[in-house]
């Protein structure tokens, strides 16, 4: 089984926001309005934050997602198992089953699952601009980054109809796709011969907040020599 | 003929009084019979690829719409596109909403009432472009267009409707290089648009150059970049980023100076004369090329001593000795600089790059010829003849609200162009030039556009992005060629005969024939591909796609554009050696800096006892810095919640510009982060979050600027700060003064 | 002096009361104006809060002030504090009733009521708090045991039978008692609930068997409910939350605000149905005395946690702790400690204003205070994450308060109803003790004191008679 990863190389990262836009697109995530995100209910998948780094006199920009943790903080206190780490690996959440408790969105040391604290809306004119290979979330359940899931599942689809295995190409996360200063490396970590494998040994990678165990599958390069 | 308002309408409105309906109202009713058709549920499943071309800036990028049951739900880059290489920035991901935008304008309509009291009239195409020509017949010479500044057939067509009328031309150049142009020509002769190979470069030191946001081509700008910090196998390479502001660039970097513009260009001659003095510069790149270095040497070095520079910048004497030496020690040196900024400055960085041997040579200065018309007339100055009353158009035309929207224009349009008797506008968005218009034309947005449009330059060939409509029309826009052909079929006379061209289609198909009888270059393929092609054409072989016509329409306009990859660097020292050697800048006076060494010279000719005049800014203390944050688009249009969201990112502020601070400056006038504070200064004052940073120094604030629409679209009027409001009747060519208090 | 030191030992905790049925029953079955105008003003209150909450159901919780990352507020806070309250009865009076403090007898139904109706309210507060009420049931249906949620949501639902059970008991006796004195729908009603109670020895020792099995059973279920309420905080690793000794904290909390709940209870049914026979000054200093136990008790693991946190400096604990102390949460908690600890403190350690009135001041403190301790644990640390996000300043919306102010004015009016229901002292109980003190005082017959009369003057009794504070036994 794959073991889906994605490498930030922050040296690279120009802080464009271009992923984050791909991220809305691609998975029907709402936007906000000026009074909504001044009251903390910016819906966002994927955002950028300014991070203190060693041997950095400023705060960088760094994009932040889920961090698609091995031992995820939020779905052991997820009460009916809405949030759970699937099989390839990534944590899901189950919006028919969530019943927005919003535990796992404080168990989360990233911050980085969303709460739908209103109807997504969207004016009707882009009612059209909707993913159809995406649910749109109904209000009162949580909402979090899920690697592009269903870019996995039609991959495999694809692969399996034309009889072959899933390659690690076939899947790429829209924010992957999109980012122009190719500072985004995604695919199977466990694959050895992999870009992303080769960039997670580099020596300035690290897993933010690693020291809290949660083993997450996002790995960051840091700037500098 | 006008249908007003349809019967349905009327039904619903009906207890609302129908005058003074503003153009948003009239959009909105309108689309609320149009989305009414789209709501109706169909199950969707067939999906499709289209190409297009990225319209929001100058850079060309080849686009990628992903359709389902024809409807576009995603864009991504065309992996074809040599510009882009399938990838798409900010912009260009927003650019979908732009096709979805609630607030595009449904179809033509004029202006039945006045502009302070709009009554808007749904009109027919046909009706529409007949007003413009009865506008038109006879005044050719009081009309002025404007339009963002694009090349390519489309534009040219443009451009020639309005000379065959002997209308005057307008462009408003995006942060593309060719404003550095004739700053290029004065160095080396050459009118060539200056390309800055960052991608090799080792060392870059860059003064106010955006390099992470919005530089030049942004796509291929930020892979550059990406690839100037790691290359597997290559040194990471270093940037120092000389900037007015701890901009996103500045923190990117990894040494990062905080100064003013007139500072700016006395380091970037400091650095220079330090070259000099220790014999650091490349003798072997500037004798190959020539050029009076002796002069330009005496010019600077006794001018520009590193104390001297020092004291009038605060930066250290060591720090700028480590610098020049920095910019020698590095194989590949490469000095950039803003496109907006000062000439001086542009000239004293191409010098510096000369002087670092950096001018064509890998990870240096190159140049591209940029073929079309001259483009010098800049929007904002001719809006600000407009505002003083210096030029009074009969007619003015708006391609696009690029104009109204730059930061150099005034603010306000309404008032100042209220004096021009007819405004026609072509954009398909509600935006600042409809806000003025008595007639809207609207154009189709770039996903329902054919297209054939030059990117802006970048290392590499020539290339042309061409594509056809990715999605059907919406709603009741047109073509840019059906249009103009239109009018000019009413203008009649010259006008027609001039604009042979029934609709865009035909302009791109005529340019895809062109192109296929060019015998060079190729379609947009796979890079192996064209590094294939480009040694075959080095070696002056020439594989052309031997189909048919069709053929070669089909897939040009499918594969997303045409290249001709061969690019031979040379061109700066060509045309320089032509000219007799190198022309070095001479330095200039700097307003308001205290050199030593210049102000002996001031005193020798008797112009001393100006620096101690009083300042023009009593009770505004603050000197204002004003920036562009990257999501604000120029060309495209504004409207476009996902780019709001982006603003003020990271640091968390959406849709709200922002103003900086310093952490000195804030505990001077007690403020806090994230307060609301007013701006003020003697043209107007404006409110704003303010933002606390580090490293500004004390008496300078920075202020993003977004500009503020008066146009009613549902987005854009949310933001209503713009900074515009606080410079003087020349814009931001002066320093702006300010002060800052808590509300 | 042996036989007289013995004689104020085994002086019963009500001297001399005759126990008065009819006193206790009276207003269980009159409905006076007053109570019919709070009964209305209670109900207003209510039915704008259902208002509120038929609001939220139609908007969504974006009613509500909450944002990310402060994704717990208002309803968090009253769910915590209600389930603290929950603990004045059931586990005090279970602790009383083991060690058999006499003094106990008037005072344990008054306390027992209170833990089954504010549990409700506790579980209504995460039910108003879900984004989806609709599906509360997938915790029942999809069950995920390693949730603290859902060791909460066991250990609540445990609690509210055993409290319910442990309520019920005590009022059988009762309960047949008012079936034999009422008619019409009332006999009916009070005859299915009393199970055919008739007063048998034999019922009467399987009931004080069952009272005292439950009173012992109930007890570890008491200290589970609040340390697993603890540890929907403890068991995530976010700053200040992360903490080992937050079990006891909040069960130490949770008895605090219990007394101070029944405490506050005792005031008001003893004013508004005239039972100051029943409820004299030494119930109000004794639970004083036990409140000001558990006031230092707080203080002593409000100190431990936060000393641990300041000592160690770890930044992320750090900037919670700095944002509680001194930043924009520092009046909640100084209010808190003014609450909790000063106020109370203050006025239970002097005898002198140990008194009724006292008492009461201080139980209010000690609720405002507990309430903010909890709101201080809830927001802060949401408020500071690790990651540097925008964060903004929490404020409740109106919708919020509306829904808290309804769920204390529909335990007002529940409690006000048990009232109507049944007798708010345990009749038997009172009657029991005073049939053991008469042998008691057969016993030591003789040379005994004449008891205090009967009646209203019971603050100047216990002025006059101090010995009657010891009534532990």
């Amino acid at each position: 089984m794959a073991r889906w990863g994605l490498v930030v190389d922050l040296d690279r990262c120009t802080g464009c926001q271009a992923c984050v836009i791909a991220c809305k697109h691609e998975n029907n995530v709402p936007f906000s309005t000026p009074a909504s995100s001044a009251a903390g209910r910016l819906m966002t998948w994927i955002q950028l934050v300014a991070v203190e780094m060693p041997g950095r006199d400023h705060r960088v920009p760094l994009p932040l997602m889920c961090q698609q943790c091995d031992r995820p903080p939020c779905t052991d206190v997820c009460p009916t198992s809405a949030t759970y780490l699937s099989t390839d690996g990534i944590v899901a959440q189950v919006y028919a089953r969530c019943i927005g408790c919003r535990y796992c969105t404080n168990a989360c040391p990233y911050v980085v699952k969303v709460f739908n604290w209103t109807p997504p809306e969207w004016p009707a004119s882009m009612q059209g601009m909707m993913n159809p290979d995406v649910s749109v979330r109904p209000k009162g359940v949580v909402e979090k980054c899920t690697f592009c899931h269903h870019r996995l599942m039609i991959a495999r689809e694809r692969a399996k109809a034309e009889g072959r295995e899933l390659a690690s190409e076939d899947y790429v996360p829209a924010c992957v796709q999109t980012c122009p200063a190719e500072a985004l490396t995604f695919g199977d970590l466990d694959d050895q011969h992999s870009a992303v494998a080769a960039a997670a040994a580099s020596p300035r990678a690290f897993q933010w907040m690693e020291e809290l165990g949660t083993k997450p599958k996002v790995i960051y390069l840091r700037e500098g020599e | 003929m006008s249908d007003i308002i349809s019967r349905r309408d009327f039904l619903f409105y009906g207890g609302a009084t129908i005058a003074g309906v503003t153009l948003g109202e009239l959009g909105r009713r309108q689309l609320a019979r149009a989305d009414e058709r789209a709501a109706a549920w169909r199950p969707r499943g067939v999906e499709t690829w289209a190409t297009s071309v990225c319209r929001e800036c100058a850079a060309g990028c080849g686009v990628r719409a992903r359709l389902a049951d024809d409807v576009p739900v995603k864009l991504e880059g065309n992996p074809l596109c040599p510009i882009g290489r399938g990838r798409l920035c900010a912009k260009g991901q927003a650019a979908l909403e732009s096709y979805f935008d609630p607030d595009r304008l449904v179809g033509p309509a004029r202006q039945a009432g006045s502009r302070s009291a709009p009554r808007w009239e749904r009109v027919s195409w046909d009706a529409g472009c007949r007003l413009l020509a009865s506008q038109l017949g006879g005044h050719g010479a009081d009309v002025i267009a404007f339009a963002f500044d694009e090349h390519g057939p489309l534009a040219d067509a443009w451009s020639h409707f309005w000379s065959s009328l002997g209308a005057r031309l307008v462009w408003t150049h995006g942060a593309t290089a060719e404003r550095l142009t004739p700053a290029v020509a004065a160095l080396t002769g050459a009118k060539a648009c200056p390309l800055f190979d960052l991608e090799r470069a080792t060392h870059v030191l860059s003064f106010g150059a955006p390099l992470v946001e919005d530089w030049l081509s942004p796509v291929w700008t930020q892979r550059s970049f990406g690839r100037f910090r790691r290359t597997a196998g290559r040194p990471r390479g270093r940037l120092v980023q000389v900037d007015a502001r701890q901009s996103l660039t500045a923190r990117k970097a990894d040494e990062s100076l905080i100064l003013s513009a007139e500072q700016q260009i006395v380091l970037a001659y400091a650095i220079a004369s330090v070259l000099l003095r220790e014999n650091r510069v490349n003798r072997t790149a500037i004798d190959a090329i020539g050029g009076d270095l002796a002069a330009f040497e005496n010019a600077i070095v006794a001018r520009y001593s590193p104390d001297d520079s020092a004291a009038a910048t605060g930066v250290p004497v060591v720090t700028i000795l480590r610098m020049a030496r920095e910019l020698t020690a590095t194989p590949q040196p490469l000095v950039t600089v803003a496109t907006d900024a000062p000439r001086p400055l542009v000239d004293a960085t191409l010098a510096l790059n000369a002087l670092i041997g950096a001018i064509d040579h890998p990870g240096g200065l190159f140049g591209k010829i940029v073929n079309g018309a001259e483009r010098s007339a800049d929007a904002a100055t001719v809006l600000g003849d407009i505002a003083a009353g210096r030029i009074r158009p009969r007619v003015v035309a708006f391609h696009d609200a690029a104009a109204l929207r730059s930061v150099h224009a005034p603010p306000d349009p309404s008032t100042y162009l209220a004096s021009v008797p007819f405004i026609v506008s072509f954009s398909p968005y509600l935006d600042e030039s409809c806000a003025v218009a008595d007639l809207v034309l609207p154009l189709d947005t770039p996903l329902e556009s054919w297209h054939a449009v030059v990117p802006a330059p970048a290392i590499g060939g020539e290339t042309i992005a061409l594509a056809r409509p990715a999605v059907a029309r919406r709603l009741e826009s047109r073509d840019l060629g059906s249009i103009l052909r239109a009018v000019a079929r009413a203008v009649g006379g010259d006008a027609l005969t001039a604009f042979p061209w029934s609709s865009s289609e035909g302009i791109v198909r005529e340019e895809v024939a062109r192109l296929q009888r060019l015998r060079r270059g190729g379609l947009y393929s796979e890079a192996y591909e064209m590094d294939w092609l480009e040694q075959l054409e080095r070696g002056g072989w020439w594989v052309g796609d031997a189909t048919s016509d069709r053929d070669f329409i089909t897939s040009a306009l499918e594969k997303g554009g045409w290249i001709d990859p061969y690019f031979e660097p040379g061109l700066l020292s060509q045309s320089a050696r032509e000219q007799g050697g190198l022309n070095f800048p001479v330095p200039p006076a700097i307003h308001g800096i205290p050199l030593a060494a210049a102000r002996d010279e001031e005193r020798a000719v008797g112009t001393t006892g100006q620096a101690d005049a009083p300042p023009a800014n009593e009770g505004f203390p603050l000197r204002l810095t004003v920036f562009t944050p990257a999501v604000v688009s120029l060309a495209g249009n504004q409207n476009v919640p996902g780019l709001f969201e982006l603003l003020g990112q990271p640091e968390g502020l959406p849709w709200r510009p922002w103003v900086e601070v310093g952490h000195e400056t804030a505990a001077r006038f007690r403020i806090a982060n994230g307060e609301t504070v007013q701006i003020e200064s003697p043209s107007g004052r404006i409110h704003a979050v303010a933002v606390l940073v580090e490293g500004l120094p004390e008496g300078t604030v920075s202020m993003a600027f977004v500009p503020a629409s008066s146009a009613e679209a549902r987005w854009t009027r949310t933001i209503d700060a713009d900074v515009r409001r606080l410079c003087g009747a020349d814009g931001f060519s002066t320093p702006c003064h300010v002060r800052i208090a808590r509300l | 002096m042996a036989v007289r030191a013995l004689e104020a030992d085994l002086e019963p905790a009500h001297p001399g009361v005759l126990v008065d049925p009819d006193a206790i029953v009276r207003p269980v079955l009159s409905v006076g104006p007053s109570f019919k105008r709070w009964a209305i003003a209670m109900a207003a209150v209510v039915a704008w809060a259902l208002f509120a909450w038929i609001w939220q159901l139609w908007r969504g919780l974006g009613v509500t002030g909450l944002g990310r990352p402060v994704y717990w507020g208002l309803y968090i806070t009253n769910f915590v504090f209600f389930i603290g309250v929950s603990h004045a009865g059931t586990l005090i009076s279970a602790i009383l009733r083991i060690v058999h403090a006499e003094w106990r007898r008037s005072i344990t139904r008054m306390a027992e009521v209170i833990t089954v109706l504010v549990l409700f309210f506790g579980v209504g507060n995460i039910l108003l708090d879900l984004g989806r009420p609709d599906r509360a049931l997938n915790v029942i249906t999809h069950p995920h045991f390693r949730s603290p949620l859902l060791w909460d949501v066991m250990s609540i639902s445990v609690y509210l039978m055993a409290s319910s059970i442990y309520l019920y008991l005590p009022l059988i006796p009762d309960i047949a008692l008012l079936r034999d004195r009422v008619s019409g729908w009332r006999h009916g009603f009070y005859r299915r609930l009393a199970l055919g109670w008739a007063g048998t020895p034999r019922q009467i020792h399987l009931l004080e068997r069952a009272i005292g099995a439950m009173a012992i059973i109930v007890i570890p279920i008491a200290v589970s409910v609040h340390t697993v309420v603890s540890w929907v905080f403890a068991m995530t690793i976010q700053p200040m939350w992360h903490s080992t000794i937050f079990g006891p904290y909040f069960v130490v909390g949770a008895i605090f605000s219990g007394i101070a709940a029944i405490i506050t209870a005792m005031v008001i049914v003893r004013k508004v149905y005239g039972l100051e026979r029943y409820l004299q000054p030494v119930h109000f200093n004794n639970l004083g005395i036990l409140l000001l136990v558990m006031s230092c008790l707080w203080l002593y693991f409000t100190f431990a946690e936060h000393i641990t946190v300041w000592y160690g400096q770890e930044p992320t604990e750090l900037s919670v702790f700095d944002a509680r102390l001194f930043g924009r949460f520092a009046p909640f908690f100084w209010a808190m400690f003014l609450f909790c600890f000063v106020v109370p403190f203050a006025i239970l350690a002097n005898p002198r204003t140990r008194t009724i009135k006292g008492t009461l001041i201080a139980s209010i403190s000690v609720n405002l205070g507990m309430w903010l301790e909890r709101f201080t644990i809830v927001v802060p640390s949401l408020s500071n994450p690790r990651v540097p996000i925008h964060t903004f300043l929490y404020a409740p919306s109106w919708v919020e308060w509306s829904l808290m102010a309804g769920c204390f004015a529909a335990f007002t009016l529940l409690y006000m109803g048990f009232t109507k229901l049944f007798p708010i002292i345990s009749i038997w109980e009172l009657q029991a003790a005073e049939a053991e003190a008469a042998g008691w005082m057969a016993l030591v017959a003789g040379e005994g004191d004449e008891p205090a009369g009967p009646g209203a003057n019971g603050e100047a009794s216990a002025a006059t008679e101090p010995a009657l504070a010891g009534g532990w036994r």
